[in-house]
């Protein structure tokens, strides 16, 4: 069975011969000072090229890639035309959308957002780059074909189309944040301004990829360590429905899965994930309240959604291998009974995470995950 | 406007009324003691009991949180006048490596509130800043936030070198921030720590009672 195979069955909640494993998304990735190491430890020569300059997630290369038994390659978006990534000696950089970054440390975060003390007027006159600039798209078409045609991979839509997230660059989190409860005329109209805004990108991306790939991310927070981030009433009056509308877009483009990511505590919004059209929810954080309980959630959640990672990286990846192997197990067991199960480091490996505990998670993910789970 | 209706639309974010009422209060003779220990302190009480149980989340809390500002500052002319410090002297910041500052600045707005004078270094800050803080402002409590793992031993790190300057126990070390647990703040010689903003106005005020 080839990896795409194995992908295709688990999207479709069956088992194949094992838990298919991710690895290269903006949120199944791996940080660059994690991914050196590692290269280190495996006395690989390794070339470092960043494909998301705040998180600062390295490209994983083939070879380790295939070392880590993943099954899928992610086929990604570029940058409007005239943007590249050009950090200056002191960390700043600007995005294409305005925003100021600093490095600081291990990621950067915006520190300047062009849309903050704007008025509504001013919002309705702003313009976005153009979401369907064909250089965001220039030889995708070709690089999947080639992909599809010559590899036996999964191939998986990378870039993650979201609506806090940019909000929060654009106008600043707090004032963002704020924006909701004290002016929500400002904020649902940013709110619909970025929705069309990936609107447009995915028509022009999934004409690219769309038939080729087995699911495309997006998603957004909206959980924080103990609980909702904002109102399950607000998420599910001004939220949700931004969400149905973009993967009924989505749906009309690809006959793809959709992955959704949320951070953090969301048990109580798995039901509404589904039926915003979510198929898979990524990355189950197991350190957050209400989620560390993986066998409800595949009690009650897995029949309607894939569920994706489940292993608990803020809590153990920065320990012994052997805390890594045991809830890696551990997921697996709860998790994979049944398909409809993707293994991955459930959020980036950050650069805490020693060199043998990567391998160890994905060599479990590798071994436990074989069908029939605990045979 | 009574002060049952002022600390409710503190609660509910209400700025201006806030503004409002407190002047009022003023005007009618009421000490700024009394408007920050009978309206603002129990109103923001009640903000982060229902923060904590999930009853109100971040945006709620955040504009709460201004109101609570917008009150304050009608005070804040008097206060300084008298030159008053009602609980004690705070030093705040988000540590080395780290830039996020919402948690940290809800809880230095909740201390305000609770009448604590508070001095916030921002983010990203060195342990030789907060050493020189504690040198200058001599404050009570020292208050250390980490959004990040890999930036978390940098609290560890702060503690240390207050300890090796000799002002560790000048000060009450407090820890916070989403992936900080009360097991890590013991193992890096912390003297408290908080889940959230409310609790960390218990926490400072149970060292200066």
């Amino acid at each position: 069975m080839n990896s795409r195979e194995r992908v295709k069955l688990a999207l479709a909640h069956k088992e194949a011969d094992r838990v298919p494993i991710d690895n290269g998304g903006i949120v199944s990735g791996m940080h660059e000072a994690a991914y050196v190491k590692l290269t280190q430890f495996l006395g690989v020569d390794a070339k470092v090229s960043l494909y998301d300059p705040i998180q600062r997630l390295a490209s994983v290369e083939e070879p380790i890639l295939k070392r880590l038994h993943v099954d899928t390659r992610y086929l990604y978006a570029q940058a409007g035309a005239g943007w590249n990534y050009q950090e200056d000696e002191e960390g700043f950089w600007y995005d294409e959308w305005g925003v100021k970054h600093h490095h600081v440390g291990y990621y950067a975060d915006s520190v300047e957002h062009p849309l903050a003390g704007m008025t509504l007027k001013d919002l309705k006159a702003y313009k976005f780059p153009d979401p369907q600039d064909p250089a965001r798209f220039a030889g995708l078409k070709e690089k999947a074909l080639e992909l599809y045609e010559k590899t036996e991979y999964a191939l998986v839509g990378g870039t993650i189309g979201a609506l806090y997230a940019p909000a929060w660059d654009l106008r600043g989190y707090e004032q963002f944040m704020f924006d909701t409860a004290a002016d929500p005329a400002f904020a649902n109209y940013l709110l619909d301004k970025l929705l069309d805004w990936w609107l447009g990108f995915y028509e022009s991306y999934l004409d690219a990829i769309g038939d080729k790939i087995e699911y495309l991310w997006t998603g957004d927070d909206w959980g924080q360590q103990s609980g909702p981030l904002i109102s399950p009433v607000s998420f599910r009056e001004t939220v949700k429905p931004r969400f149905a509308k973009l993967h009924q877009f989505i749906k009309s483009k690809t006959k793809a899965k959709i992955a959704y990511h949320s951070c953090g505590s969301v048990y109580w919004a798995l039901q509404d994930f589904a039926e915003m059209g979510v198929d898979i929810i990524q990355p189950l954080q197991p350190s957050a309240a209400e989620m560390d309980d993986s066998e409800r959630i595949k009690r009650n959640f897995g029949d309607i959604l894939v569920l994706h990672g489940g292993t608990n990286n803020q809590g153990t990846f920065h320990l012994n291998t052997e805390a890594v192997i045991a809830d890696a197990k551990r997921r697996v067991a709860a998790l994979a009974p049944g398909g409809g199960y993707i293994f991955s480091s459930g959020h980036n490996i950050q650069p805490n995470c020693p060199p043998e505990n990567i391998l160890a998670l994905f060599d479990t993910g590798y071994e436990s995950g074989r069908y029939p789970i605990g045979g | 406007m009574l002060r049952e209706e002022i600390r409710e639309h503190v609660i509910l974010g209400h700025a201006t009324e806030t503004e409002t009422g407190v002047q009022e209060l003023l005007t009618a003779q009421v000490s700024v003691d009394e408007i920050i220990q009978q309206v603002l302190v129990p109103a923001m009480a009640v903000v982060g009991e229902k923060f904590r149980r999930n009853e109100i989340f971040v945006p709620e809390m955040l504009i709460a949180a201004r109101a609570m500002q917008a009150g304050l500052a009608v005070l804040e002319p008097l206060i300084l006048q008298t030159g008053r410090q009602y609980m004690g002297r705070v030093v705040i910041g988000t540590v080395k490596g780290d830039l996020h500052d919402i948690g940290k600045k809800l809880v230095a707005t909740m201390l305000q509130g609770a009448g604590w004078e508070v001095i916030d270094l921002g983010v990203d800050v060195a342990p030789e800043k907060f050493l020189q803080a504690v040198k200058e402002h001599k404050p009570e409590v020292v208050g250390l936030s980490a959004l990040l793992t890999t930036t978390m031993p940098n609290m560890k790190a702060t503690i240390e070198l207050l300890k090796e300057e000799g002002v560790r126990d000048q000060v009450h070390v407090m820890v916070g921030g989403a992936p900080v647990t009360e097991k890590f703040a013991k193992e890096v010689g912390a003297d408290g720590f908080a889940a959230d903003a409310g609790e960390a106005v218990e926490k400072c005020a149970a060292f200066v009672v």
